[in-house]
């Protein structure tokens, strides 16, 4: 903790506050301000220049019946429930990882799950991109050579979605159906390479007095995941939640990149982040983009309120 | 350690390349920083990024900078997705390129607020014209439309000089043509288009060769289908516009449709879609699913006989495609084919055709002067040969020569009259967002004309009529702006009574003024009709 | 090292294991998968177009190598990969400057405001940056730095801050209380205190966040493309942006110019991997 000083003292250590200086300028230029600057503008039909025209709550009131801000909250609902279950892999890549023998082996596959994290997100998500084209991509070519999508077609005919059919490539980022399965299915098989290694980190601070005990007691490997791994990297884990939770419902490059600024055919991609960058920097309305801003503002930190005070980790 | 060497030559490659960079951008603002007399850089920015345009504004920028070597021509070339996100934040941001081109993302308030009208120069000759035929010619008669692309009716104003155009043609690969009919006569009539079809699935069968008719996606796709459809509707047309009228404008189409004087399943609109259904089955399955360049990749790696593009597809088409190439008109229906011919007049002509591709003047650009100089450049007879010569597209200026390569395209005008098209056009925004999401009714193979008829016949009047509300908001924006000016131009023209500028400016506005306001009052008439029917 | 458990305490954790085979199946095909786009993005950029098509999935013969589509990517990138070093190092080495600093204050001393001011900068971890997009346009417009890339530095310095503070005042706050009141007596200021004390003993944190805020930087492709308009100002995340938006993809050259676009990366990495992974899970440990 850092030492409680008396006031004589403080008064004498003054020129310690220059050392905030700096922080406090850059945070406050380009953080606080803007956001200051975000709910003033929300009041106003801004459109980025010098001209405003205060219209009080209209822009609340229109962003109330926007019909397409409130779908994106739905699409982003379903990206936050697929994005926990995401994790998963990471952290059976890691307990997989921890519980091999070799210590080498270890630092092998430690380096292995790195190497994809060091290449630029976008040249990943690039990548993607060019794996769901219709006729080049490597989704296509893979389900068609393992027979996979003769299933797909099957499985269309039974469930009646009238999306996959025999002969026509499957147009993942345009067909409006098959655009939130495409935003879910990305990445696989969704290996964080922060993920793993913090997961590691947790894991390995187990003490093994903790794990003779379990094979004491005959625990399976199942059982002693459950009871003693899980348990004990729960914070890392929540930390990885919060963090998670707070990205995906901001981000928006992800959609931008993939499916462009309208969310893709029949606007199915979009997201809330994306919708206030559209109204924006297309269409110009920058006042009501931030007063969309400040809906999808209180709405996330309503989350973080709920989640510190009812989400408790017991030790 | 060696560990800390490792990370020793990692520091020191940073801070090598960190050292190299920095200096490299230390240079290069050294360069930007010598302004005015000495070096003035003038921006243009343009989304043409297929083969062409760039090498052709370069080769023009290059005979600009001979004349004046102390300007020196940037050119920015955005992609068309991100175009309009781009425009707004340049605009916005005030760094906006001198000149920007105009079209994608561009809305009236946009051009009206940041862009400088260039119309006091339009009944005067274009300096660069010096030396040429047409040197006397005011700069609105040197080009093919009479400068007409370049005008915005909703603002009366001139704002582009545009410098190419655009016609829609039929690309065959004329090697596999001649393999599978022998000949290399290209189809003239959509018969010999369907027996053309029918021949390549024959040939593709006997070969074992996953070859199609033709290479469509949904951008391409429709396109054929659109054009082909307004042949089905030439006589509808005919009969529903009143007269002085020569096309179905959007109120005309509308008013006539909520009037009952035609929907989706009278005869001709009936035709109109059996016939993009046909011709949408000669297309590779899925193909509405799929982007502009598949079918482009499609027909450049010989797997489709033809392809249905633009003329800015020309020169990328003719790289990438290692054989003969061969150009021709769309082949409509004649009025011998038992199926399509009844109600339809012929072909349609091209003599509308409009130039494009025109660059703005934005109005906070430091180098005002030249980059206006820079754009009368672009659009004189020299530059404009150089375009067509370098970029294999359609020349704007009379009295240039097209290549060999480019006289298929010139716009044609032999033919007659489009039909009304069934998405209305002109804005209509919801109509046609009704008509693109059902579309895959239309075309797929377990759809038909009656599913996507039966789908659009509910929501058509409705969507009609929202479209129209919004119509009707926008002209009456338009009257008020228009209303403003015309006091304004009255009044000045009130106390300098002999400046004939000033009148003749007054007389068009008045003109588009008045038309503006027709279109207003017809477009109510019809809301209100649809609110209260009459028995 | 951080490794708590040698050789022989794993023994005792997967003692009754009989062999690893199958764990090592399991890792080695999750690590493939993960690693099957970047095999892609290198065994196609050296095809051209028609090999490519013609042999999607496996590499060619050595001999059929297009070298060619290596030279187009680096004409074309290493411009971009240029500014955004100098975008990314300057960032870094700006936050991480600041932070120390920042760091330092909260940590030695309760500070009257102290509080007052760490709560300010804690709730800016929870304020979701979304809403600041627009805003921060219009502010980078009023200070004329639109179009400069002194606007991306700035922001780096500034998105980067706040988590990194947090994370040093957290270190700082460890160190012994006796080091500084040693360098006290001996009569060295708060500055060198900073230097000769905080620093060494953190040395490896501040690599790792410096690593994270390079990485935040050298990803980001939002502001620079709304904040840049001249493309020899582009970043890495813009150029590619642009590459994607051509309408006859050359994939071979598309996919060298990722290679090279990445490269920069993967180099510091190769140097500095051990660095990286020790200090992320220290720092995991401690979050």
């Amino acid at each position: 903790m850092s030492t409680p000083i008396s006031s004589r003292k403080a008064l004498h250590e003054w020129k310690l506050y220059l050392f905030i200086v700096p922080a406090i300028i850059l945070v406050g230029v380009f953080c606080y301000f803007p956001a200051a600057s975000a709910i003033y503008h929300s009041f106003f039909r801004w459109s980025g220049g010098t001209t405003k025209e205060f219209i009080g709550l209209q822009n609340f009131r229109d962003a109330l019946g926007d019909r397409i801000f409130w779908y994106s909250f739905w699409v982003i609902a379903i990206l936050v429930v697929s994005n926990v279950i995401k994790l998963v892999p990471s952290i059976l890549m890691a307990v997989l990882i921890h519980r091999l023998k070799s210590d080498r082996w270890q630092y092998l596959y430690r380096v292995g799950v790195v190497l994809p994290m060091i290449v630029p997100g976008l040249v990943t998500l690039f990548i993607w991109k060019f794996f769901f084209d219709p006729t080049q991509g490597a989704l296509n070519g893979f389900l068609d050579a393992t027979g996979l999508k003769a299933m797909l077609v099957w499985l269309d005919g039974m469930m009646g979605w009238d999306v996959f059919h025999e002969g026509i490539p499957i147009a993942w980022l345009g067909e409006p159906d098959l655009i939130i399965p495409s935003l879910i299915i990305w990445g696989f098989p969704w290996i964080g390479a922060v993920g793993v290694l913090i997961y590691l980190a947790g894991l390995q601070s187990i003490g093994t007095e903790v794990y003779e005990a379990a094979e004491l007691d005959g625990a399976s490997s199942w059982q002693k995941f459950r009871f003693v791994e899980f348990p004990l990297i729960m914070t890392q884990v929540r930390l990885s939640l919060v963090m998670l939770i707070i990205a995906t419902l901001q981000g928006f490059g992800l959609q931008f990149l993939l499916l462009g600024q309208d969310g893709g055919p029949g606007g199915r991609g979009m997201v809330p982040g994306l919708w206030m960058f559209n109204r924006a920097f297309l269409a110009g309305e920058f006042g009501y983009a931030c007063a969309l801003g400040i809906f999808l503002f209180v709405f996330i930190l309503g989350l973080t309120w709920i989640n510190n005070r009812y989400v408790r980790v017991e030790k | 350690m060696r560990e800390k060497i490792f990370n020793g030559i990692g520091i020191g490659l940073l801070a090598l390349c960190f050292v190299v960079a920095l200096t490299r951008i230390v240079l290069m603002n050294k360069g930007r920083t010598d302004d005015g007399r000495k070096q003035i850089t003038l921006r243009l920015a343009h989304w043409q990024l297929e083969n062409g345009p760039r090498e052709a504004f370069e080769e023009m920028a290059k005979a600009y900078m001979k004349l004046n070597p102390h300007i020196r021509i940037e050119q920015i070339a955005i992609p068309e997705r991100i175009y309009p996100n781009w425009l707004i934040t340049q605009l916005v941001g005030e760094t906006a390129p001198d000149l920007i081109e105009i079209g994608i993302g561009m809305t009236d308030e946009l051009l009206a607020r940041y862009f400088v009208p260039i119309t006091p120069l339009v009944n005067q000759p274009n300096p660069h014209n010096r030396g040429t035929p047409l040197e006397k010619t005011p700069l609105r008669e040197t080009f093919f439309d009479g400068m007409e692309g370049g005008y915005n009716q909703n603002l009366f104003e001139y704002y582009t000089a545009p410098i190419s155009g655009v016609t829609i043609r039929m690309y065959y690969n004329l090697e596999l043509l001649e393999a599978i009919t022998g000949s290399r006569t290209l189809p003239r009539t959509y018969e010999e288009l369907v027996s053309l079809c029918e021949k390549t699935r024959a040939y593709a069968e006997e070969n074992q060769a996953p070859i199609v008719p033709i290479a469509g996606s949904r951008y391409n796709g429709p396109m054929l289908m659109n054009l082909l459809f307004s042949s089905q509707t030439q006589k509808l047309s005919e009969r529903i516009v009143p007269p002085g009228l020569l096309e179905a404008d959007p109120i005309t189409a509308a008013g006539a449709y909520l009037r009952d004087q035609w929907d989706v399943e009278t005869p001709e609109v009936r035709s109109g879609l059996e016939l993009m259904r046909d011709v949408g089955q000669y297309m590779q399955p899925g193909f509405i699913q799929l982007m502009r360049d598949d079918a482009t990749l499609l027909f450049v790696q010989k797997r489709a006989v033809m392809i249905c593009s633009g003329s800015w597809d020309a020169t990328s088409i003719r790289l990438q495609s290692g054989f003969d190439l061969g150009v021709g008109r769309i082949p409509f229906p004649s009025r011998d084919n038992p199926k399509y011919g009844k109600y339809t007049e012929g072909g349609l002509s091209e003599a509308g055709t409009n130039a494009g591709l025109g660059f703005g003047l934005t109005r906070n650009g430091p180098h005002q002067k030249e980059a206006l100089d820079f754009l009368l450049f672009l659009a004189s007879q020299r530059a404009n040969q150089i375009w067509t010569d370098v970029s294999g597209w359609i020349p704007s200026v009379i009295g240039t020569r097209a290549g060999k390569e480019v006289e298929p395209f010139l716009p044609q005008a032999e033919g007659y009259l489009r039909g009304l098209q069934i998405t209305i056009g002109g804005g209509f925004a919801d109509t046609t967002r009704v008509f693109n999401t059902n579309f895959h009714l239309l075309v797929s193979p377990l759809g038909g004309v009656d599913a996507f008829t039966n789908a659009i016949r509910g929501q058509y009047p409705e969507t009609l009529v929202s479209d129209l509300h919004r119509y009707v908001r926008t002209q009456r924006t338009l009257v008020q702006r228009g209303d403003t000016q015309l006091g304004a131009l009255s009044w000045m023209a009130s106390r300098q009574g002999e400046n004939r500028i000033l009148q003749q400016r007054f007389d068009t506005f008045l003109q588009a003024d008045s038309f503006n306001q027709q279109q207003f009052y017809r477009a109510r008439l019809l809301v209100e009709q649809e609110k209260s029917p009459q028995p | 090292m951080s490794e708590s458990s040698s050789p022989a305490k794993l023994d005792a954790v997967t003692a009754k294991r009989p062999s690893d085979l199958g764990k090592h199946l399991v890792l080695l095909l999750l690590l493939g998968i993960s690693l099957f786009p970047f095999y892609m993005m290198i065994q196609i950029s050296l095809k051209d177009n028609s090999l490519f098509f013609a042999n999607p999935w496996l590499p060619n013969a050595p001999d059929t190598w297009k070298w060619g589509n290596y030279l187009y990517a680096m004409r074309l990138i290493l411009p971009y990969v240029a500014n955004t070093v100098v975008v990314s190092v300057t960032a870094t080495a700006g936050c991480l400057a600041i932070s120390i600093f920042g760091a330092y204050f909260f940590a030695r001393y309760k500070m009257p405001f102290g509080g007052f001011l760490w709560a300010a900068f804690l709730l800016l971890m929870l304020m979701p940056g979304v809403a600041n997009i627009v805003p921060l346009f219009a502010v980078l417009k009023g200070l004329g730095l639109l179009n400069t890339l002194w606007a991306l530095i700035l922001l780096g310095v500034s998105g980067g801050i706040v988590f990194t503070m947090y994370v040093l005042r957290n270190f700082i706050e460890d160190i012994p209380k006796d080091l500084f009141e040693a360098a006290e007596i001996d009569g060295a200021s708060h500055f060198h205190q900073i230097r000769n004390v905080v620093i060494p003993m953190s040395g490896s944190i501040i690599g790792t966040l410096a690593i994270l805020t390079f990485l935040n930087t050298w990803n980001d492709f939002l502001m620079p493309l709304i904040v840049l308009r001249d493309p020899q100002l582009f970043t890495i995340g813009v150029g590619l942006i642009y590459l994607d938006g051509e309408y006859v993809k050359p994939w071979g050259q598309i996919m060298a110019a990722f290679f090279v676009a990445s490269l920069p990366l993967i180099i510091i990495f190769m140097f500095m991997m051990k660095l990286f992974i020790r200090g992320l899970s220290a720092g995991a440990v401690k979050g």
